[in-house]
């Protein structure tokens, strides 16, 4: 008898398990240090200065010390990364679900389609106009691309759930007349979560790609419809996006790029590695990475 | 279902998503832009304009008095350059690092190959491409910055302008390439992954045969069909990038008009053209892969008819 105990500790000895949940919480206490940070002290006169010991990753081109910054980033960062992640987490799962276990009725046919529109759009750029035009806030930039990255999740549900749907204890729970909400929920979806936690790793990276990209792309947001404090999106893909970032790569700071690109990638990976550990513990006979 | 049911239910369905997508272009890039700009207009009458400006205009004119279906042309040829050697490259090594690190898992060498795939996966491809143009451009001085050609350059015969956009493109398509290896080596190794367990390959290795040939003939041929799957999801990935690379290099392709258009930097119109375009290429390249992968596993034309 597996207990719930002995799957947690299996979870927890995965090598991937812990090193996402090492770089999370290493994040997590960038959050906490974020707030002790005096954002009206950071600004100085050494531009573009390599690092030393004074600036241990360097100074960008407004004479703020990097490490600072990217502390000071972190939290916007991390909560829309992981908040629009869950949404799309979700919405896939229910769409998957209900789109592969109703498969041929008009309904699911019609999921099945918008979930093909939203994958044929050059997505950056609708998400950029209903972002920019309808609502230039953090919980718009989260909601926004939390609603268009979750057909990755969707369509790999759906595939496994078509799959299952043909096991005979499907059959079985039909025939002693359980409800489609009950079988759904209850039986298939035990079978459908790995294959979800494992869409994770190209979930977080649209979602990451696409908060970078917008930022990148010099689309400012506001914190709850006021003006930022700097003229810069403060996320690491803002970062790496404001307007210098030309000046430092023609003056050759490499400081200024590879740190939040780093940080960026790790954000992905981590999310994208808990996904993986999640499925291989919850379906243990097959190796997902 | 036969598989010339499924091709036609394909197309069909392909030409439907289409529609959708042309009226989706009317609200995003047409409708809501006008509407912030506090011009209040009629919806239909609105419409009536767009169908005017597609059908009987023909587009109309961009900025600088260029039609635009020359310049929308062009700008699909240039990004056609630097998104189609991107995949070929990323392709081949995708695929024969991905299948390698799956068959030897949790060996030293594979770990260190997939640790740094991963890392390529994650980074934002605008940051590669910056940190190229450092290294290369700026430190060493091999390579241009940006654009396809030298500004102002009088070229004596074609072989020179051949070799000056060639060696515009090398730093985009790097980036490019990275990236999309990351895409293709995860994608590979974790659907590799989920046959090696399977009992042919069982079989393959008692019958003897060599790793290279249960490795590439029977594990890699077997997954291809699910590769193909996961990679038709990927497609909004590469896409994006595709748009990111074009906007750092400043390269003149559809990505960059379609960003110029909704920043207000170029007419809508150029936008709208652009947006049709590229929504045709991403339905086109998905139908592509659905007809290849039910010639690889035929069992997929039946799964539709379920």
């Amino acid at each position: 008898m597996i207990t719930k105990s002995k799957i947690l500790f299996k979870f927890l000895k995965n090598r991937k398990t812990i090193t996402s949940l090492a770089i999370i919480s290493t994040y997590i206490i960038f959050s906490i240090f974020a707030l002790f940070i005096d954002t009206s002290q950071l600004f100085s006169t050494e531009f573009f200065k390599p690092p030393s010991s004074k600036h241990i990753l360097g100074t960008d081109g407004l004479g703020r010390d990097i490490l600072l910054i990217l502390i000071d980033y972190t939290p916007y960062t991390i909560a829309s990364a992981f908040a629009a992640t869950l949404i799309a987490l979700v919405i896939g799962l229910i769409v998957g679900l209900i789109s592969g276990y109703y498969s041929g009725k008009w309904f699911a046919r019609l999921l099945d389609r918008i979930t093909d529109i939203i994958l044929s759009l050059p997505i950056i750029i609708v998400i950029g106009v209903i972002f920019i035009e309808e609502a230039p806030n953090i919980i718009g930039l989260i909601l926004i691309t939390g609603l268009f990255s979750w057909p990755i999740t969707a369509k790999a549900v759906r595939g496994q759930v078509l799959v299952v749907r043909e096991k005979t204890y499907v059959e079985a729970s039909k025939a002693i007349g359980t409800s489609d909400k009950h079988i759904m929920f209850k039986v298939i979806l035990p079978d459908a979560a790995p294959v979800a936690a494992a869409s994770l790793i190209y979930t977080a990276a649209l979602i990451v790609l696409l908060q970078a990209g917008l930022a990148f792309l010099g689309f400012k947001w506001t914190i709850g419809g006021t003006e930022a404090r700097t003229p810069y999106t403060f996320t690491w893909g803002g970062f790496l996006g404001f307007q210098g970032i030309f000046a430092a790569t023609a003056i050759g700071a490499w400081w200024v790029i590879v740190p939040p690109a780093l940080c960026l990638s790790l954000l992905i990976l981590s999310i994208g590695m808990l996904g993986i550990a999640i499925s291989e513990t919850l379906s243990p006979e097959q190796n997902r990475f | 279902m036969s598989s010339r049911k499924y091709i036609i239910s394909r197309l069909f369905d392909s030409i439907l998503i289409y529609i959708v997508d042309f009226f989706l272009c009317f609200l995003l890039l047409f409708y809501i832009p006008i509407r912030s700009r506090g011009i209040s207009i009629n919806i239909w009458y609105l419409f009536m304009l767009y169908l005017r400006l597609i059908f009987i205009e023909k587009f109309g004119k961009s900025v600088w008095g260029y039609p635009v279906l020359e310049v929308v042309k062009i700008g699909l040829f240039r990004t056609i350059l630097i998104l189609l050697p991107a995949i070929l490259f990323a392709t081949v090594i995708g695929y024969f690092l991905g299948v390698r690190a799956a068959w030897k898992r949790k060996s030293i060498e594979e770990t260190f190959s997939s640790s740094f795939w991963l890392l390529c996966y994650g980074l934002p491809v605008f940051s590669t491409g910056l940190l190229f143009v450092i290294i290369f451009s700026v430190e060493l001085d091999l390579l241009p910055i940006y654009g396809l050609q030298t500004p102002a350059v009088a070229y004596k015969n074609w072989v020179e302008y051949v070799i000056d956009t060639v060696r515009h493109l090398v730093l985009p398509i790097a980036a490019l390439t990275l990236t999309t290896t990351g895409i293709f080596f995860l994608i590979m190794k974790s659907s590799v992954l989920r046959t090696l367990n399977e009992n042919f390959i069982q079989t393959a290795k008692a019958k003897g045969l060599s790793d290279n040939q249960i490795m590439y003939k029977h594990a890699a041929r077997a997954s291809l069909s699910s590769a193909i799957d996961i990679f038709g999801l990927s497609i909004v990935l590469l896409s994006t990038s595709e748009i990111l690379v074009e906007y750092t290099f400043s390269i003149y392709g559809l990505g960059l008009i379609l960003y110029r258009a909704i920043a207000g930097l170029e007419y809508l119109n150029i936008g709208v053209a652009s947006f049709l375009l590229y929504s045709a290429i991403i339905i086109a390249v998905s139908f592509l892969l659905d007809i290849i992968r039910s010639f690889i596993d035929p069992r997929i034309t039946t799964e539709v008819e379920k």
